[in-house]
Formats: structure tokens, sequence, C-alpha cells
């Protein structure tokens, strides 16, 4: 079979090819976007607005929930965590909701009428979220006391993948 | 951030006002291009390539992020979700497209042909709602053009998209005025050429082992197979 190809094209592919080898990622120096899958250190504020931190404690596994009054999904996941507070309490497990986007009042107003059992944190600017690339809502993220990230679950989490997670976090803590 | 906008009772990010302008801007163009060539198309066929593209923007996500079943449909019907995947939403309004035609016993590359230019424009203005919304994936950087955006300087590769999504569009109408055969194929070239460029500035593809950029080699080899076939029809016309 004759297979010719146009200089121009040949040219071309060779340009091609020289571009993409320029540049390719350098993937023994490129910073990362976060120290490998270590939980970046944001400040944020509770709603008591004092200060607070994402940094390991070196204590305590914690589980973080991003959430939002206006997502459904949220609503719907809430009573399940609120549910699973005392049990991961009594575990060593922190919760924490953060909030994405909103402002404190709003938080507050939605307090009002729909109690949460969780820790809440405020994060107006979205930094965690961010952070770690995940917009959807309501998502989930493990965090072993040693600030490793063990999972980031996008969307409701259910009871028994909740428990799943939390005898990971524990079982890696202990060891 | 995510600056919220508040119509009426709705409130909107700004990446969701821009894409819903986009789409608009998409449909009244591309319809008023298929009328410009004799093609009458029932409004439904526009209605199933949106539903389809963003069906296959969001469907490209979940299984990108092995979301597990017993939450699959509610996220894929997520309409206040900020995730979405442009090859998802590519793949999905072609197969809309093919299905329709077929249906309508048309021919695809005409089709595809008629919307190049207003899709690519669309897909321009869509990239700079993605960068008005905050949502940067860029590699990290420190130069002149780079932006603060997600905890870090970056490059602003929504720009780049859009910059290069609006040049495709201008390669498309140079070669429509130019009547240079095969529209389809501009359109490809219009497509890799992006992605063959603003891959290397994304922090979020695959590599291969030594920092190769997966996305990059494919478009590359769509690049030389559309424009040799560009050279191809053109000999054809010159004869």
């Amino acid at each position: 079979m004759n297979v010719s190809i146009h200089p121009r094209v040949f040219v071309m592919l060779i340009v091609g090819l020289i571009w993409i080898i320029v540049t390719r990622h350098d993937t023994a120096t490129q910073p990362q976007f976060f120290d490998g899958n270590r939980i970046p250190d944001i400040q944020l504020m509770d709603v008591a607005d004092a200060v607070v931190s994402t940094k390991p404690s070196q204590a305590n596994p914690v589980v973080y929930t991003l959430w939002t009054t206006w997502c459904p999904a949220c609503a719907a996941n809430m009573p399940i965590l609120n549910q699973l507070v005392p049990e991961m309490e009594a575990r060593g497990i922190r919760m924490i909701a953060v909030n994405q986007g909103e402002t404190l009042v709003q938080i507050q107003t939605h307090l009002t009428h729909t109690p949460i059992a969780l820790e809440i944190w405020q994060d107006p600017q979205r930094q965690l979220g961010m952070a770690l690339q995940v917009n959807d809502l309501p998502s989930t993220i493990f965090v072993d006391a040693n600030g490793n990230i063990r999972l980031v679950y996008r969307g409701p989490i259910t009871s028994a993948l909740f428990r799943i997670m939390a005898d990971e976090l524990v079982h890696k803590t202990h060891r | 951030m995510m600056p919220l906008i508040s119509i009426g009772p709705l409130r909107m990010s700004t990446a969701g006002l821009v894409t819903l302008a986009a789409v608009a801007l998409w449909w009244c163009w591309s319809e008023r291009r298929f009328i410009a060539r004799g093609v009458l198309l029932p409004d439904w066929v526009f209605g199933v390539v949106i539903v389809a593209t963003w069906l296959g923007a969001r469907l490209w996500v979940l299984i990108e992020s092995a979301t597990p079943l017993d939450v699959f449909v509610p996220q894929l019907l997520a309409v206040r979700t900020l995730d979405f995947s442009w090859s998802g939403a590519f793949v999905g309004g072609l197969f809309a497209l093919y299905w329709s035609a077929k249906r309508m016993h048309a021919r695809l590359y005409t089709w595809v042909e008629i919307i190049s230019v207003p899709t690519l424009v669309a897909f321009s203005l869509g990239a700079f709602g993605s960068f008005w919304s905050g949502a940067d994936v860029g590699r990290l950087w420190d130069g002149p053009l780079s932006v603060y955006m997600v905890g870090a300087y970056r490059h602003p590769v929504q720009l780049y998209d859009m910059l290069l999504f609006g040049l495709g569009a201008c390669w498309c109408v140079w070669a429509e005025r130019q009547h240079l055969l095969g529209g389809w194929w501009h359109f490809v070239i219009a497509l890799a050429s992006n992605l063959l460029v603003v891959a290397s500035f994304r922090a979020d593809v695959a590599l291969l082992n030594g920092g190769i950029v997966v996305v990059q080699l494919g478009a590359l080899l769509l690049l030389i197979v559309a424009v040799e076939r560009v050279m191809m029809l053109q000999r054809q016309q010159a004869r």
C-alpha cells in the first residue's frame, strides 16, 4: 500500500511532537496541588467567629462535609450525618460541616429551622472546596489523624459507607 | 470565589449564567444558519442536543470519579452542580446530532459543518464563564500573566481556551468565506488545536510516564488526519 504524506503535514507532525515534549509535565519537580494526599492547612472561622484550622491535630481523624443551605442533596443528607455524630464522637472522630460560599447570617438563619449536630465552619471563599478541587455538593472528605486524605466522596453518603470509612480511619490512626 | 447573581427567585453562579447565555446564543445562531442553508429543523433537535450535551458532560464526570450506583442518578440530574466535562459535553452533543440526523435521513457531516462556528463561539463564552467563576485548573506558574486562583498562582487556562476557541471560530468562518471544502474537518482542526495547546497548561490531565500529556497525543493525531483530509479536498477542488 502506497502511503504518502504531504511535506507540510510531516513538518506539522514534527512541530507537534516537539511541542508535546517541550511542554511535558515535569513530574519530579512540579509542585503538587497539595502535598501528596495531605489536607492543606487552611484557616477558617466557625459560627462563633473563632479561628479554626484544617491543620491535623495528630489526635483525631476528621470528616469534613462540604455543604450549602440551598443544596437539596445536602438537606437530604444532613439527617444521616446528624444521627452519626454521637457514634463517631465515641470513636474519636470529629465531624465538621464546612459551609461553602455563604455568609454567617445565611447559615444562622438556616440553623434556626434546621439544626445540625456537626461542628459548623464558615468558608465564604470556598477555600477548602477549591483547594481540593471538589465542586459537588455535598462532598465528604475523610482525613486520618496524620492529615492524610483517605477518601473524597462526592454526593450524598450512606451511613453504611460512612461507617466503613470510619473503621478505616480508626484503623489507620491506631496502626 | 463563586459569585452568585440573583434573578428574581433564582440565585445562579456566574458560570451558570454564562452557560445559559452560551446555550441561547448557540441555539439562535445555529437555527439561523440551518435556515440559511435551506435546512428546516424541528425544535426538538435543539432540545435533544442541549439535553444530551448536559447529560454527557455530567456522565463523563461521574464515571471518571467512580460515583457509586445508589447516588448516580441524583448526581447525574443535579442541575446546580459545578462539575462538567468539555469532552463529555462534546461526545453527548455529537451523539444526539448523529441520532437526530439519522432519524431525519440527513448527513451528520453537513449538520456539524453548520453548527461549527456557533459551537466554537459558545465554547469560548463558556470558557470565560468558567474563568469568571474562579474554577481555574491551570498548572502552577508565577509568570506575568498568571492569576491567583484555587490557592496559588496559575496559568489562566480558561482564558487560553476562550482565545483558542475564538480563533478556531475565526478559522472556520474564513474557510466558509473562501468556499473551502470539508467544513467538518475545519471544525476538527479548531478543536484539536485547542486540545493540543491548552492541555499543556492544565493541571488536571492524565500523564504518561515521563510527563507526556495523553490527550495531546490524541489531539495531534486528530489534527494531522484533519489537515491531511483538508489538503486532499483542496487538491480535488483545484482539479
